[in-house]
């Protein structure tokens, strides 16, 4: 049930509310309504009852007359024929309306002939009585009179009784409002008595007819009946008066009533009054002389105005009672339209209730979808598209808003919060992120770093081992240098002896480069004087080339006659030329073969410098090489301590070795290190990503 | 027209034969303080003392060789008042002469502002070969006033 409950919408469980709130009031209005239709039924029923009694009581007040008639016809008086067709007429048309009127409301007011028969009334049916009355109109004239007043009275005993029972069930008795019922009581109830004794009296006084005098019974009756009619008439009088008194207090006062009804009831109560004068004129002086032609006048005329005055009342009684009607009837209305409008109104608010709490609670959910898709941009903008959030309402004055204001400013102040929340985030991403790279790369350096010193350190211990290597053979060729170095002592003193061969021989070459380069000198002076001897010829042939051209010239200055003499001055100067070329060919070569002796002169004149250097140089290194001999000889044993140094260095190279084994395991293990330390960093990295994928899926572009 | 063929430098260069008056070989020179470098100095040329212009120092600013070809050209030179005066020139390889006609001679084609020595072009089979303007050798600034002076004092 709880469960329930919780499933269903806001404006669903407002809805149910209302109507356990409705309910009630729907069951009071039920029974308000119900109380106004009762009311309303009651006065229906009243106002059908006197329709009813209309018919009736001319019914009843002509059958009077028509029993009054007949007695006359049977006892021979044929004039009032017309009289009783006219009645019967009368009667004929009553009925009808009372058939008619009877057939609309004989349910309503009980008078069916299942409801009569249920209280042994069935002969009291509308109907019934009509054929009871169709039966007597066809069938008086046949029959004595005693018979005929026995049916005539069967038949208004019979109406009488119809009349009270319809004045029962149409609760004309138990009417609530005390002008209609004095009225009722008045003019229905007493004025229908009164007819009826006037009737009787009427009947009476045709009886006494016949009569040369009142006996005493017939006193007795007349003082009884003045006695009656009168005690009714102040009944009359006094509901009438109380009637018309309290007629304003209820419903407002009906201005016809007074108007209408007191002329008919001052007409009757004078016409009462001088009738039981003439009454008790009649009893208390026997010699009174009326007739009673005038006295059957007289109760006719009181009937009369009895008949009007009742029927006015009737008139009256239904338009205050329609009034009555009307009144309920609008009361009715007005509850009835008031209690529609108030749940009409009411089932407005509730749905204006839930307006105003689904609308911003749609709008929180989609806001609320829009940040939890990760759209908190859109949500911002339908945040900020609610106007009234912050203008609205104006100030910060909590009491006076609604709470889903509140709500949706907690919510704006929420998604603000988140926006700054992941702007932070993804700062804090990016930073570190960065730093992440930063640690990344650096390790990465490190790890470079660290292989590089691995390979250094693997370099160094394989140098320390060829330092080994090479000390252990430094040592080992120290070794054969030292025996060697001994061998060698003992051959240099074998060599002492050649070198002095040596130096002999030197000698002899230096005395023989000595002559040819003397022999180089004498050819080198040969030399110049060709030159000097091809200079000259040159020189000549200049001086021909020189003279023929200045012959040449001064032919040329000589014009014609000079042109035979230019022509020998160009010959003389081509053979110059030629000889000059020749000479200048000689001097070439000449000078050349100068400078390549020169060359060799001073060359040949180096060497013989040097040979005789070296000569001597052989000479020093002759001493020289003893002295080695000697030293080499002491050297042995220091070579031999060399040795030793040298093994003891391989030895210290090899621990160096181990050693740098060890920091090469050490770097290893370092660079292993690094290698888990950069995988915790990528890790580092993919959760930042990872965290940087949850993030952007928070659009926060504002 | 004989034309006297000489190089300096590299090239070769020619001059009027009618306006030389004689070819001799190179003496020592008397130099003259406060002179540009190419003019080598005075000459005693058959008793007249004559300045000297090395040539290979005017055109190439490199003194001449002293080779037996390098010869000193007396010429007759026209000096800005149309006196006739002797001057020697100092050029390498003065040992040919060549005949051409005044028409052989194309023109240079650029002009230098301020050098006006250089003259034609002519060629032969050995390459092209320049004429030299005798009148124009030397510079504006020198003149002759002070050969004229020589002369004079010569005189």
């Amino acid at each position: 049930m709880k469960r329930y409950f919780y499933r269903l919408k806001i404006l669903h469980k407002l809805i149910i509310s209302s109507f356990m709130f409705a309910l009630p009031i729907f069951i009071l209005l039920f029974y308000m309504v119900s109380g106004f239709n009762e009311s309303i039924r009651f006065t229906r029923l009243e106002i059908w009852g006197c329709e009813l009694f209309k018919p009736l009581e001319n019914i009843s007040e002509n059958i009077y007359f028509h029993q009054f008639l007949t007695r006359l016809y049977l006892k021979g008086d044929r004039e009032v024929q017309e009289s009783i067709t006219q009645t019967e007429k009368k009667i004929e048309e009553s009925f009808n309306i009372l058939l008619k009127e009877a057939g609309k409301y004989e349910k309503a007011l009980q008078i069916d002939e299942g409801s009569l028969k249920k209280n042994a009334l069935e002969q009291n049916y509308p109907p019934v009585l009509y054929s009871a009355w169709k039966a007597l109109a066809s069938s008086w004239r046949d029959k004595s009179t005693e018979i005929n007043d026995q049916e005539h009275n069967a038949l208004i005993q019979s109406l009488q009784t119809l009349i009270r029972r319809i004045g029962d069930t149409s609760h004309v008795v138990l009417d609530t409002d005390l002008d209609t019922y004095y009225l009722i009581d008045a003019s229905i109830l007493r004025l229908s008595k009164s007819k009826q004794k006037i009737g009787e009296f009427i009947l009476f006084s045709q009886e006494m007819k016949d009569k040369k005098r009142l006996t005493p019974k017939d006193n007795a009756f007349i003082l009884g009946f003045v006695t009656k009619l009168e005690d009714d008439l102040e009944h009359i009088r006094e509901g009438i008066v109380t009637s018309i008194r309290e007629d304003e207090n209820y419903y407002g006062e009906n201005p016809t009533l007074k108007t209408n009804i007191m002329p008919p009831f001052s007409q009757y109560q004078s016409a009462v009054n001088s009738f039981s004068f003439l009454l008790q004129m009649l009893v208390g002086d026997p010699s009174a002389k009326i007739s009673n032609e005038e006295l059957t006048e007289k109760g006719r005329e009181l009937a009369r105005l009895a008949s009007t005055l009742q029927g006015i009342s009737l008139t009256e009684l239904q338009f205050m009672l329609n009034k009555r009607l009307e009144r309920y009837e609008t009361k009715r209305l007005i509850a009835l339209s008031l209690s529609i409008l108030a749940i009409v109104f009411a089932g407005l608010v509730v749905f204006l209730i839930n307006l105003g709490i689904t609308r911003p609670l749609e709008k929180v959910m989609n806001i609320a979808g829009d940040i939890a898709s990760g759209d908190i941009r859109k949500a911002m903008e339908q945040i900020e598209s609610i106007k009234d959030v912050d203008s609205v309402h104006g100030g910060q004055d909590k009491s006076v808003l609604d709470e889903s204001i509140l709500l949706i400013r907690s919510i704006k102040t929420m998604t603000s919060n988140i926006i700054s929340l992941l702007n932070q985030i993804g700062r804090s991403g990016r930073q570190v992120t960065d730093a992440s790279n930063r640690i990344a790369s650096s390790a990465e350096n490190l790890e470079s770093a660290v292989s590089e010193q691995a390979s250094s350190i693997n370099e160094v211990s394989a140098t320390s081992k060829e330092i080994k290597a090479t000390s252990q053979e430094f040592a080992k060729t120290m070794g054969r240098v030292a025996q060697m170095a001994s061998k060698a002592a003992e051959l240099s003193r074998g060599s002492m002896k050649n070198l002095s061969h040596i130096n002999d021989t030197m000698k002899n070459l230096y005395s023989h480069i000595s002559g040819s380069s003397e022999k180089m000198k004498i050819v080198d002076e040969k030399m110049e004087d060709v030159s000097q001897i091809i200079i000259t010829i040159t020189k000549i042939a200049n001086q021909i080339n020189l003279l023929s051209l200045n012959a040449a010239i001064e032919a040329e200055k000589a014009g014609e006659y000079g042109i035979g003499f230019s022509v020998v001055a160009r010959e003389i100067r081509r053979l110059a030329d030629q000889t000059a070329l020749a000479a200048i060919d000689i001097e070439t070569m000449i000078n050349e073969t100068q400078e390549a002796m020169k060359a060799g002169v001073s060359a040949v004149e180096a060497f013989t410098e040097q040979t005789r250097m070296s000569t001597e140089k052989i000479a020093e290194i002759s001493v020289d090489l003893l002295a080695a001999i000697e030293h080499t000889q002491q050297l042995v044993p220091q070579f031999e301590v060399v040795n030793e140094g040298m093994q003891m260095q391989s030895e210290s190279a090899a621990q160096i070795s181990t050693a740098i084994e060890q920091v090469n395991e050490t770097t290893r293990y370092t660079r292993e290190l690094m290698m888990e330390f950069k995988k915790v960093t990528q890790q580092l990295n993919e959760a930042i990503a990872n965290l940087k994928d949850e993030v952007t899926r928070f659009n926060i572009d504002t | 027209m004989l034309f006297l063929l000489f190089e300096i430098g590299k090239e070769r260069y020619c001059l009027e034969v009618s306006r030389i008056i004689e070819i001799t070989p190179v003496v020592l020179f008397k130099k003259i303080p406060h002179t540009p470098e190419y003019i080598c100095g005075l000459f005693n040329y058959r008793g007249n003392i004559i300045p000297v212009i090395d040539l290979s120092i005017l055109l190439t600013g490199r003194p001449s060789r002293f080779l037996f070809s390098t010869r000193v050209i007396i010429v007759d030179y026209l000096d800005p008042d149309n006196n006739h005066r002797m001057l020697g020139l100092l050029a390498e390889k003065a040992t040919e002469t060549i005949y051409c006609k005044e028409e052989d001679f194309k023109p240079l084609g650029i002009r230098m502002e301020g050098i006006k020595y250089l003259g034609d072009i002519t060629y032969d089979e050995m390459g092209m070969i320049q004429r030299l303007k005798i009148d124009e050798l030397l510079p504006q600034e020198i003149k002759a006033a002070s050969l004229y002076e020589l002369r004079e004092i010569n005189e």
